[in-house]
């Protein structure tokens, strides 16, 4: 499969990005914020970092790129979409994942290994490749706006819908997201954004590679 | 704060809910000068 | 600029009478105010290095594996198949002192820009901080904003912060510390240097917009003790852009990567006077700089204000005239801002021009390389000039001592710190903060790793600067044993205090004395540096603080030892010419007991022990390595339990078969120690002192009439106990 990482001026981990989907068995390209093609590519990944510098809100700038485009067409055909950190942000932004991050609780940036608990989602893709909800993947977090948040009504819908795709294990939720949410799907399943980062977690010699798996989860949506 | 010049408030009035505020997690308000 | 009307416009500016007298001599003429406002500038402490640069002349700057050494942007080292690593620390006290956020913020953006200017594209930074004691409210607000700061404009620009030190001492209570670090990497025939180059070759300016930042910086704030009323300094402290940054940063690896520049430089202290002057210099021609081509951010700007300004995010480059659009171009792409301000020329001079008109004209030799350097007048101290405070009774007993060490902010855990700083950001983090004795970096590029570790104990080089000094160094090498490391070069920051005294002059002195010696021993190059003069406030000079970083190179990043012990078991050892003493010593400091006097450390036997320890990591024969440094063998044993949650016993007997008293083994400090544990048999054979097991919830040391007995629970709490200290409401 081919995926294709999204940059824009500010990104930071994009080629950390890149390099995670070739040590996951794919193929993977860099998209310039201006492209409006995608170059056929099969899945997207909006990658960490503070495009635009934050101005106005963080990834409220980017939401806008032509590519952002491309990849909202992608996504309602039912491609895969992973939002990484900025890129979480950016999909809340451009309304293709519910909810909004705002500043960490201890008004801190915090960078710090992460358990995550992953939550199966509607998809068949998903329950197959994980056992229940016992799974706990140990991933780096690193950020200063990280605290999900949306209304309690709209995170009923969302858990009555499986659109919760992974929590903070107990202990693990240092920025004060709501209900310990540290990623959210779509309704689909197709498109997937969390806080910590799973790019940074597929190499032995950096840390765990726990965070294959993220990526490995949406290769049956290309 | 955000300063800018319009001609148009009800323009100016969808200009903030879809780039300058967040509605989720922002309110607004809008001043003239 | 206020002062005293009756005060000549050269001495409000920092010159003296005969510097002017020599600045009228060089001209011809009196200079103009333009003219005068740069020669205050280039003459000034933080520029011309004029009361270090003879000493600076000591320092041992050669080896095979220098690629760039001082004098250019930053310093570079060969680190094989064709790449270098570049690296330099530099200082940003002063702004720190009077706004730390945006003080240490554009330290590290500064410190990006030398080494991005040489081609090098940033891999990680590191930083060296120095406060008052954490009970005042003054210092952790310096802390807080310090590290805010570092975080906020490295985290943006996505350069991982992995590693630095921080001491809470009295003496920077007036004059803290920052001092920020930067690694770089390159294919060595990548890199460029500053030299402008090419008579009529187009001077381009790139990058953020001019303004009135810093206005007067490099003379107003380096170069000056800082007194009462410095509230009136603050508008001259730069504001910081990373997100500018990274643009130009960007913008400026595509340009050298594509071979479109002749030579790159970047602004810092100074601003455009500085870099035009410096490129001058560096390549033997002139400049002519027309200062109404400079896009500015505020309106009305005087031509003296355009060319000292500190505007920050602003690189300057030499390009041939054909070439000029495709720059523009490139800087375009990335959104950064171009404008061709200026030529070169064989005049020999810089010509400042307004709109054509020559508003200033000075030779550049005058003007880059005239200052006049000077001779200190050293005198050594009577006697300890620091004073003492008692924080822990001398009836303290082992237990609550061993606590008080580790609850001591310079000794304590500051994962509070490290924790609002990506380390791992760019995938190159092996070692992360406190995982090991020194940060490691893969360099799959060129299938190997580089190690780097930044030390410098003021206090211990206020007892004796020469002997502290060596300690510094050495620390740094024993900092890269433990993760299977050998030293390439080595960039330095010596913090001190006014010159002109005599006895931060003989600190000066010495300190230099000790590093020229200790690299030389150890055949380390210096390939760069900076010196911060007039750190003194109203109590008097800051400890001496030679701040010394080391870059190793290591061929498997898999092989690297942490500091933490590994599995209960595993035999513990000591080894190296360590022989401990309680002068200087963290415990020393705790009971008031503070005086001169620093053993001589045998530099040959550390740097075999070195070799021992580096070579040991590499074979995988150890499982921790751990070097003793703050807080004596007691605290770096309890560090590597608490770590790993892993408690231990230890006899520290055959240590005092050495000599030692019970309390200076188990608190004394010095170099030559190495903290191992592993196979007992492993230990055995490295000629390393077994003193124990790993395996408990307690730690326990046999020393004589001292040992003691601590729960691993309460010396974590202990050493965990920074963040509190550090958020105290007042």
């Amino acid at each position: 499969m081919i995926w294709g990482v999204l940059q824009f001026p500010g990104s930071c981990d994009e080629r950390d990005a890149l390099n995670a989907c070739e040590v996951v068995g794919g193929e993977a390209r860099l998209i310039w914020h201006d492209e409006r093609d995608l170059g056929g590519v099969d899945g997207i990944v909006v990658p960490g970092g503070f495009s635009y510098g934050d101005y106005l809100r963080a990834g409220a700038i980017a939401r806008f790129s032509p590519a952002m485009e491309a990849v909202a067409e992608l996504a309602a055909a039912g491609g895969p979409v992973l939002g990484i950190c900025n890129g979480f942000q950016v999909l809340c932004e451009a309304g293709l994942l519910p909810g909004a991050l705002l500043r960490n609780q201890e008004l801190r940036f915090i960078c710090k290994q992460a358990d995550l608990l992953v939550v199966d989602g509607p998809k068949s893709a998903d329950i197959e490749r994980f056992s229940a909800h016992q799974q706990v993947l140990s991933i780096p977090m690193k950020h200063g706006e990280g605290r999900y948040y949306a209304p309690d009504a709209m995170l009923d819908e969302m858990e009555a819908k499986g659109q919760v795709a992974y929590r903070y294990a107990d202990g693990h939720n240092a920025n004060g997201s709501v209900r310990d949410i540290a990623g959210v799907r779509n309704e689909r399943g197709n498109v997937v954004g969390l806080m910590p980062h799973p790019e940074h977690a597929v190499d032995p010699l950096t840390g765990s590679i726990d965070g294959r798996k993220v990526f490995e989860a949406l290769e049956g949506f290309a | 704060m955000v300063e800018l010049e319009a001609d148009d408030l009800d323009q100016l009035g969808e200009l903030c809910e879809k780039l300058l505020a967040n509605p989720l997690i922002e309110d607004y308000e809008i001043q003239p000068l | 600029m206020t002062g005293d009307s009756t005060m000549p416009r050269h001495r409000e500016l920092g010159l003296t009478d005969s510097e002017y007298d020599l600045i009228v001599e060089k001209l011809g003429r009196e200079p103009n105010a333009v003219e005068l406002a740069m020669f205050s500038l280039l003459w000034s402490e933080h520029c011309a290095y004029k009361h270090s640069r003879k000493l600076l002349g000591r320092l041992p700057t050669d080896g095979p594996r220098v690629v760039m050494g001082p004098g250019e942007n930053a310093g570079a080292v060969d680190v094989g198949s064709g790449y270098a690593v570049a690296f330099k620390v530099e200082s940003h006290n002063h702004p720190s002192a009077v706004e730390p956020f945006q003080g240490a913020a554009t330290g590290v953006g500064g410190i990006l820009r030398d080494v991005f200017a040489i081609g090098a594209r940033p891999i990680a930074v590191l930083d060296s901080l120095r406060f008052g004691e954490l009970d005042s409210v003054r210092s952790r607000h310096l802390l807080d904003g310090a590290v805010r700061g570092i975080g906020h404009y490295g985290n943006s620009i996505g350069v991982p912060n992995v590693g630095g030190e921080i001491y809470f001492e009295e003496p920077y209570e007036h004059n803290c510390l920052v001092n920020a670090m930067c690694i770089g990497f390159a294919k060595t025939e990548a890199m460029v240097r500053a030299a402008a180059a090419g008579i009529g070759n187009t001077v381009v300016l790139m990058g953020a917009t001019t303004g009135r930042d810093g206005i007067g910086g490099a003379s107003v704030l380096a170069s000056a003790e800082l007194g009462e009323g410095d509230d009136a300094k603050r508008p001259t402290v730069q504001v910081g852009d990373p997100f500018e940054e990274s643009k130009v940063l960007e913008c400026c690896l595509e340009l050298l990567e594509k071979g479109l520049l002749v030579s790159l430089q970047d602004l810092g202290a100074a601003g455009l006077t500085s870099s035009a002057g410096e490129m001058a210099s560096a390549g033997g021609v002139g400049i002519d700089i027309d200062v109404a081509k400079v896009p500015l951010r505020e309106a009305d700007m005087e031509p003296f204000e355009i060319m000292v300004s500190e505007s920050q995010e602003r690189m300057l480059a030499v390009v041939e005239p054909s070439r000029v659009a495709e720059v523009r171009a490139i800087c375009d792409k990335w959104q950064t801002g171009s404008a061709e301000i200026g030529v070169v020329t064989d005049s020999g001079r810089v010509r400042i021009l307004k709109a054509g008109e020559v508003v200033g004209d000075m030779p550049v030799e005058a003007l880059v390389d005239g200052c006049p350097l000077y001779d200190l007048e050293p005198e050594a101290p009577a006697g300890w000039i620091y004073g003492n405070r008692q924080t822990l009774a001398p009836s303290a007993d082992s237990e609550a001592t061993l606590l008080a060490l580790l609850a001591a902010p310079s000794i304590a855990s500051k994962q509070w710190i490290f924790q609002q700083y990506d380390s791992i950001v760019g995938s190159r983090t092996v070692r992360r903060p406190e995982a090991a004795d020194a940060a490691v970096l893969q360099l799959p590029e060129s299938g190997n790793a580089i190690a780097v570790s930044i030390d410098g104990n003021g206090r211990r080089v206020a007892c004796e600067p020469y002997n502290g000094t060596v300690e510094a160094v050495l620390e740094c090498a024993q900092n890269l044993a433990c993760v299977g490391a050998e030293p390439l070069g080595l960039t330095n920051c010596l913090n001190f205090g006014n010159p002109e005294k005599p006895v931060p002059a003989w600190q000066l002195d010495r300190a230099i004395s000790g590093l020229a010696v200790v690299c030389e021993e150890l055949g380390v190059p210096v390939v760069g540096g900076n010196v911060s003069l007039y750190n003194e406030g109203p109590d008097g000079p800051i400890y001496p603080t030679p701040v010394v970083a080391m870059v190793g190179e290591l061929p498997n990043p898999a092989q690297t030892a942490p500091m933490g012990f590994a599995k209960a078991g595993d035999a513990i050892a000591l080894l190296g010419p360590f022989a401990p003493t309680l002068q200087g010593s963290e415990l020393a400091k705790q009971r008031g007991e503070l005086a001169m006097g620093l053993p001589e450390p045998d530099v040959a036997a550390v740097a075999a022990a070195c070799a021992t320890v580096r070579e040991a990591v590499r074979a995988g024969r150890v499982a921790s390595a751990h070097d003793v440094s703050d807080g004596g063998l007691a605290c770096a044993l309890a560090e590597s339990a608490i770590s790993s949650g892993l408690g231990f016993r230890a006899d520290l007997q055959d240590l005092r078969e050495r000599g030692c008293s019970p309390e200076e083994a188990l608190f004394g400090e010095g170099t030559g120690g190495f903290v191992l544990s592993g196979e007992r048999t492993e230990l055995e054979a490295l000629g390393a002192l077994v003193i124990g097991e790993v395996g408990s919830t307690t730690i326990e040391l046999a020393a004589g009439d001292r040992s003691l007995v601590i729960g691993l629970v309460d010396a974590t709490e202990a050493w965990r106990s920074l963040d509190a200290r550090a958020e105290a409401v007042a």
